[in-house]
């Protein structure tokens, strides 16, 4: 080591100093390396939170345990070419317990007693909703009378004093139907607003007699956690923090979804760090081949050169990394605090700071810039001593045997990806077009020398003819380099493809969703509430209105299903709705067989997304809200699945398998005035279909904030790999810009030379990140809509394009003018 | 052959492949996309093999 040393003593600086654009390179890999550490340390977090969220404990409190349904359906899916796998997914809906199997949890020793606990929402006549419980359950707390006494007959109730009630006075509460009166007997002080009814009263208004959501046990001291699962056997104990999911399952359920979510940022956001910082430092090891060269030729061994610059390369990459980890800290909180501002996570998804995503964060960088050193100094250090010289002082013209290859490959490969994702339907072909644009990137950072050629035949052309002498000498600038101006290329083209797909795809599916919502809907009035929902007399109410010919109830949910995802049967979560009587009247799905009015009884009708084969008639296996399996006929396959949700189902089956009984809506066909119902019930009001049609928009918008904080933050990171490349790349020029002004041309000459070639090689850079979304956008338009027509802001394109572009050339060009000062003369050192 | 005529070989090639493997159904897909794909790689070959070697 000490021989490769000694001669390149000069340079024992190295990236960080000594030679030309020493100080660049050091700043740029260290910058590079920073923003990819800080990315993947944030997508960390995320993972972490999610992995430990649970909700707050908030009236479970003085429980030892809470004895719930199981809160997950597990199936053995079938693999191809493997074992069946064992897949689990939460259910979004409470899965309720008898109220009988209390009786064996009070004969574990140590139990003092079993608090059957209902929640219901019950909503006041100022508006306010309340947590509706019987008496027994403010012990679980606890809950401590303020004023007043506990409620003891069925009109009695007790609230909380938040709801502005005084002991004594009448309020009128509506649960499971019209606005009921109750007599204040109690007043309660602290502890999320509840309304305490006797508990006889309040298993009647919960709607499901017989059934409790949890069975809390309240032990005097500490209570064997394995005695009472022996005790509760099929159901699941909660413990510790784990008794907050059985309160609000809401956490539980999103827990999925982050995670996947993050990891699957985490993925994209390591692919790109290695693209940007194998760029940066193939272009630093490359400006320095002369150097490396002469290391060669005067007897370093190839794995000399190579640990040198590995070195090198880790001495910007160590503090980068430690750096970038310990602030990856604060980019994940303000990422978590963006996420949970726009009411994306759940209430109570607590953010959890470890040292793990740091550690996670400073491997990843340090084992990216280690691999992308050894990578970039693969060529220069194989070279025969002899040749390394001569190699050094011209950029070499042909690309490798093998990068051609692989570059043929993958773009071969992505192209007919497309076909993949022409094929699957909704959101696997949203994803499958993520992995098209990947496989397309490396065929371009692979294939970039011969883009740039391509390009600058294409572009130098208009450019010549524009502006003779310095057009000219920005052609044959691009064209001798043509390697530089393809590593110059990949990261524009990535940024540029990157930005446009991910939020055309979203907008793509966005305005499709809203289409199909729009155009589903037949009803001419919809009733809505401003509470927890409408009780279930409305409908009915509705439809004895004169001149109201159908009136529909509907009631969301979620259901779980086996679906084939590009060839393979996966557990999905997916949107459900069940609908009630008239719907062939107030709703259009676009049904393609079957028929709506069918859908009756264990009955079930699926989007074509879903369906996969299953024809009306056919047996579909899913689990309903609280978990119940069931086995239903399917009664019609529709097409606006993204508009309707993926499955429908009849009305009574889902208001019996879920939370609450309460409707979302009520879809009314008929002109008729329905003051008379609205008057009725608390809350509701009756809206057009327009204005119906702008509240389900807002909340799409809202999950699309997700998808735009993924790419403000990927985009930046290629925005800074670019930049800093660019700049590196320019820097490394002082000797050209000079001999440039010592055979005569002027400053202005040069800069215009250079602007001209910015034009050139951004200009390939953005045509090529055009070209990729221009060839996956339309297969996946196609999957979504049936019709290959993506959707984009003109505004959106417009700001990424000229982002890319301007970030770019201002990289390119402030250098340059620094470089070339006035006044002075033009020195080659 | 001149690069320039490889190259928009290459191009029609890749696009007729594509465009059967998305478009076409049955056996004529199977077909059209493997006369086009095995093209695709005929034409990468004879560049490396003969195109570069002339750039010389």
């Amino acid at each position: 080591m000490s021989r490769a040393r000694r001669p390149g003593g000069g340079l024992g600086g190295g990236l960080g100093g000594g030679l030309g654009g020493g100080k660049g390179a050091f700043a740029g890999v260290f910058a590079a390396l920073l923003f990819a550490a800080m990315l993947v340390g944030a997508c960390g977090v995320l993972l972490e939170s999610a992995w430990r969220a649970h909700a707050p404990v908030e009236r479970y409190g003085a429980a030892a345990a809470v004895v719930t349904g199981r809160q997950s359906v597990d199936d053995r899916v079938k693999r191809l070419g493997s074992k069946p796998k064992h897949q689990v997914r939460p259910l979004a809906e409470r899965a309720r317990v008898p109220v009988a199997a209390a009786a064996r949890l009070r004969a574990v020793p140590g139990v003092r007693a079993v608090v059957a606990d209902v929640s219901f929402p019950v909503l006041t006549s100022t508006g306010r909703t309340l947590g509706g419980h019987g008496w027994d359950s403010a012990a679980l707390r606890p809950y401590r009378l303020d004023a007043g006494r506990a409620p003891q007959a069925p009109g009695e109730v007790a609230l909380s004093r938040a709801a502005g009630a005084r002991v004594g006075s009448v309020v009128r509460l509506q649960a499971d139907g019209t606005p009921l009166a109750f007599r204040v007997t109690g007043l309660v002080a602290a502890g999320p607003a509840a309304a305490f009814f006797t508990p006889a009263r309040a298993a009647a208004l919960g709607g499901h007699p017989g059934l409790a959501d949890a069975l809390a046990v309240l032990a005097d001291g500490k209570v064997d956690g394995a005695a009472l699962r022996a005790a509760a056997p099929g159901l699941s104990v909660a413990t510790g923090s784990g008794r907050g999911d059985a309160e609000d399952p809401a956490v539980a359920t999103a827990r999925p979804e982050i995670l996947e979510l993050g990891a699957s940022f985490a993925s994209v956001a390591v692919m790109i760090a290695l693209v940007v910082v194998g760029g940066l430092v193939a272009l630093s090891v490359r400006e320095r081949s002369r150097e490396l060269a002469l290391l060669r030729a005067i007897g370093a061994t190839p794995w000399q050169v190579r640990g040198q610059l590995v070195r090198e390369t880790l001495r910007a990459g160590l503090p980068a990394a430690l750096l970038g980890g310990v602030a990856s800290l604060g980019l994940g909180a303000a990422m978590h605090a963006a996420m949970t501002h726009k009411g994306v996570l759940p209430r109570g998804f607590g953010l959890s700071l470890s040292p793990l995503p740091v550690l996670a964060a400073f491997g990843v960088a340090l084992a990216g810039a280690v691999l992308t050193a050894l990578a970039a100094s693969v060529r220069i250090s194989r070279i025969h001593p002899a040749q390394a010289l001569g190699e050094a002082a011209l950029e070499p013209a042909r690309l490798p045997r093998w990068r051609l290859a692989t570059g043929v490959v993958f773009l071969v490969l992505g192209l007919n990806a497309l076909g993949v994702s022409a094929a699957t339907t909704g959101p696997a072909a949203a994803a499958s077009v993520g992995g098209l644009v990947v496989a397309l990137i490396v065929a371009t950072a692979l294939l970039g020398p011969l883009l740039a050629r391509f390009g600058t035949r294409l572009i130098g052309g208009a450019v010549r003819s524009a502006s003779p002498v310095a057009g000219r000498l920005a052609v044959h600038a691009s064209g001798a380099a043509a390697l530089r101006a393809g590593s110059i290329i990949t990261p524009v083209a990535l940024a540029v493809a990157f930005a446009l797909t991910q939020l055309s795809a979203q907008s793509t599916v966005e305005h499709a969703t809203r289409e199909q919502a729009a155009a589903a809907v037949r009803a001419d009035q919809v009733l809505v509430s401003a509470g927890p929902g409408l009780p279930r007399g409305a409908a009915d109410a509705a439809r004895a209105v004169p001149g109201v010919t159908a009136a529909t109830p509907v009631k969301s949910t979620t259901v779980v299903m086996a679906v084939r995802e590009l060839g393979e049967r996966n557990l999905t979560s997916l949107s459900a709705k069940g609908v009630g009587a008239g719907a062939e009247a107030t709703l259009d799905p676009k049904v393609t067989s079957g028929r709506l009015g069918d859908l009756r009884g264990i009955a079930v009708a699926l989007s074509r997304d879903v369906a996969e084969g299953q024809r009306v008639g056919s047996t579909a296996a899913l689990w309903l809200g609280d978990g119940t399996r069931i086995k239903a006929r399917v009664a019609a396959v529709y097409e606006r699945g993204l508009g309707v949700g993926d499955v429908l189902l009849p009305h009574d089956l889902v208001a019996a398998h879920s939370a609450t009984t309460l409707d979302d809506h009520v879809l009314v066909r008929g002109k008729a005035d329905l003051r008379p119902v609205t008057a009725a019930y608390g809350g509701a009001r009756a809206i057009t279909p327009e204005a119906f049609g702008a509240r389900f928009s807002e909340r799409l918008r809202l999950q699309g904030f997700v998808s735009l904080v993924i790419v403000a933050a990927i985009g930046g990171f290629v925005v800074i790999g670019l930049v800093t490349t660019l700049a590196l790349a320019t820097a490394a020029r002082r000797r050209e810009f000079a001999l440039l002004r010592l055979v005569g041309a002027t400053r202005r000459q040069v800069l215009r030379a250079l602007r001209l070639e910015a034009v050139i090689v951004l200009g390939t850079g953005v045509a090529v990140g055009c070209l990729i979304p221009a060839v996956t956008l339309p297969a996946l338009a196609t999957a979504v809509t049936g019709l290959p027509l993506p959707s984009l802001s003109p505004f959106a394109a417009a700001a990424v394009l000229t982002g890319v572009a301007g970030s770019g050339a201002a990289a390119m060009i402030l250098p340059a003018r620094a470089m070339l000062r006035r006044r002075v003369p033009p020195t080659i050192s | 052959m001149d690069n320039t005529v490889r190259w928009i070989l290459f191009g029609v090639l890749l696009t007729v492949n594509v465009v059967a493997n998305n478009v076409l159904t049955g056996w004529l897909e199977i077909v059209v996309s493997a006369v086009a794909g095995l093209g695709v790689i005929a034409v990468v070959i004879d560049y490396l093999l003969r195109g570069r070697r002339s750039v010389r």
